[in-house]
């Protein structure tokens, strides 16, 4: 009688430990956007993860996926003053905001499983697993686009396109230049 | 009994002791024991396959939580490699998943040509082209595998994925995206080309 109370004391004890349980808080409405996309990068990424397992856990779990990615970059608008545009005459010098990663978009049919290997007493890697792994691809791939210095073709592209629009609104000479600002904001994660 | 007794109030003790202290102490949980370290993937080299330039002017995002399902019954198969299906209805296989994306809206840019301008000295006469969907963004973090009973391929889930994607556009634009973004084009090029020099806008 007190064995089987103890047991269930202990069963008990073993249940209260700290949980965690997060959950994003989301925002469901419109926002309001004045960004310009100029560069969209296709990239492509392998996803390789190794699971050897815990001390009650016996055996390895491997599993590698390919996944690809559009990433879109350009200029904020917003952040263009009147300042920033100087006109004399048919002349016009426009300084613009540093480009940035706007957005990140991996679709779901782009998320391929292309190898998998489970031991013999471990459980296959289930849908929530599979996400969480390309959900640190996703990050990766953000990083990488600004290390990678790419951000500079999304610079060119939006001097082009600017200049391109402002030409056809008459005008003669169109200067393009950018503000150096000390860091590059990347896409909200 | 009595021996039990103290014994059992010993153990309760020493657990009790050890909750108290395990965070101020830093001392692992009993639970802890039997928690899984998170799994990480490996650094691996990105592959850049095309770099496009576009002109896309975004001016509004729709943020909405979708959610989307699917149910089959499932069979049974009389005997191994047997093409004969019974199916089981008693236990559908049932899989509900909950997507949060965000849906962008705005025109491209460079549809805007030559003949879409007339300028006359500081006023501007602009065609702008009809306000579009530009982007629906639902990536793997943003799926919650709310239900799922039964056996489910890959492909079968990536499909209800597809759907809550198709879902959360066509729930944006019900809930009016692209009214929004027709105004907002508008907005957002007359304050660009007020900054541009021009004092007089008309959108025809």
């Amino acid at each position: 009688m007190h064995l089987r109370w103890y047991c269930l004391c202990w069963m008990l004890c073993l249940a209260c430990g700290p949980s965690e349980k997060e959950r994003r808080q989301q925002v469901l409405a419109f926002r309001e956007l004045q960004e310009l996309s100029t560069t969209e990068f296709l990239v492509s990424k392998i996803i390789k993860a190794n699971d050897e397992g815990e001390w009650y856990k016996i055996g390895e779990r491997k599993i590698l996926m390919r996944c690809e990615a559009t990433v879109k970059a350009g200029i904020d608008l917003s952040q263009l003053r009147e300042s920033d545009i100087v006109i004399r005459g048919r002349e016009v010098y426009v300084t613009l905001p540093p480009p940035q990663l706007q957005s990140i978009n991996i679709r779901p049919e782009h998320l391929r499983v292309a190898y998998e290997e489970v031991g013999v007493l471990r459980s296959s890697f289930t849908e929530r697993e599979r996400e969480q792994l390309a959900a640190q691809a996703q990050k990766q791939i953000s990083r990488s686009i600004a290390e990678m210095g790419l951000l500079k073709a999304a610079e060119e592209n939006a001097a082009n396109i600017l200049r391109k629009f402002l030409l056809n609104l008459g005008y003669e000479t169109v200067s393009v230049t950018y503000s150096r600002n000390e860091k590059n904001p990347g896409i909200d994660e | 009994m009595s021996k039990l007794l103290k014994y059992g109030l010993l153990f309760v003790g020493l657990f009790l002791a050890w909750w108290i202290l395990s965070k101020p102490l830093k001392l692992p949980f009993l639970t802890d024991l039997f928690r899984s370290k998170p799994l990480l993937i490996e650094d691996t080299p990105l592959l850049l396959k095309e770099v496009r330039q576009i002109a896309e002017l975004s001016t509004v995002v729709g943020f909405e939580e979708v959610v989307a399902d699917s149910t089959r019954i499932q069979t049974l198969s009389l005997s191994p490699g047997s093409a004969i299906q019974v199916p089981v209805p008693m236990a559908p296989a049932r899989l509900v998943i909950i997507g949060t994306g965000s849906v962008r809206a705005g025109l491209k840019l460079d549809a805007i040509t030559e003949q879409d301008l007339k300028v006359r000295g500081d006023s501007v006469w602009i065609q702008l082209p009809p306000a579009r969907i530009l982007d629906a963004i639902i990536n793997p973090s943003d799926f919650e595998t709310f239900i799922q009973q039964g056996d489910w391929s890959p492909e079968a889930i990536q499909r209800v994925k597809i759907k809550a994607r198709d879902e959360l556009i066509q729930s944006a634009v019900r809930h009016g995206i692209l009214q929004r973004a027709e105004t907002r084009n508008r907005l957002v090029l007359e304050e660009l080309l007020k900054k541009s020099g021009f004092k007089s806008i008309h959108f025809q």
